[in-house]
């Protein structure tokens, strides 16, 4: 499948909501440096990859994996971003784990109310008969 | 993806959109496959390479101006051992 060129580019905007997070308040950004910033962001992520994928290979896997991203980035000199990655993906397993919580615990919920939903129609089922025994006599 | 009260909302939340991301890492040759944990960790390294640019940049024009040019990006990438990558892949 071919990829059209704006795939391999990151959203303008994105990119530079997190330019502006950096700087602080009233530095411009001229459209040539802009450009360039999400552009090398996309040559950023090949590279990343590329060193995460070697070392992935290295270690006769066919996945890329966190550790491999990590010691990739230690390997390309960005060490300083291992300490805040390592919490972000702290922070989002947790999230998953809260999310996996909370949709077992809909889960059982809902099953609690089907027993309790099938008790009752028993209970009024139960009912009409004597409702008829009662009438019959 | 929402915050939430426990831990750094900050950490939790992307900027960037995994799915273009992982869409890039594909092109890359003799990928494979990649784990979500990897995509995860990829897509906030980008946003902090993202920031650690900008901040470079801008010690370029402390003091002396207002606005991030080109040649200030164009400097940094000349001076940085580790942004050899970015060498002849400037496009503007």
């Amino acid at each position: 499948m071919a990829e059209r060129p704006e795939d391999l580019n990151l959203p303008n905007a994105a990119v530079m909501r997190l330019v502006k997070e950096a700087l602080p308040e009233g530095i411009a950004v001229g459209k040539e440096a802009r450009n360039a910033l999400a552009k090398a962001a996309s040559v950023f992520i090949l590279y990343l990859t590329s060193l995460s994928n070697n070392l992935a290979i290295k270690n006769n896997r066919k996945t890329i994996n966190g550790q491999d991203v990590i010691n990739a980035l230690e390997d390309g000199e960005f060490q300083q971003f291992v300490g805040p990655l390592k919490d972000a993906l702290d922070a989002f397993k947790k999230g998953k784990k809260e999310k996996k919580d909370a949709q077992a615990k809909r889960k059982s919920l809902k099953e609690d109310k089907r027993k309790s939903d099938s008790f009752a129609e028993e209970v009024v089922n139960e009912e009409d008969d004597i409702m008829e025994i009662v009438e019959e006599s | 993806m929402a915050a939430s009260p426990s831990g750094n909302a900050k950490n939790r939340e992307l900027s960037l959109p995994t799915s273009r991301i992982r869409t890039i890492m594909k092109s890359s040759p003799n990928v494979e496959n990649i784990g979500q944990d990897s995509l995860l960790l990829v897509t906030k390294a980008t946003e902090l390479f993202i920031q650690h640019l900008s901040r470079q940049a801008l010690k370029q024009v402390e003091g002396k101006a207002e606005h991030i040019d080109y040649k200030h990006l164009a400097e940094v990438v000349q001076t940085n051992k580790k942004l050899d990558f970015l060498k002849g892949k400037y496009l503007c």
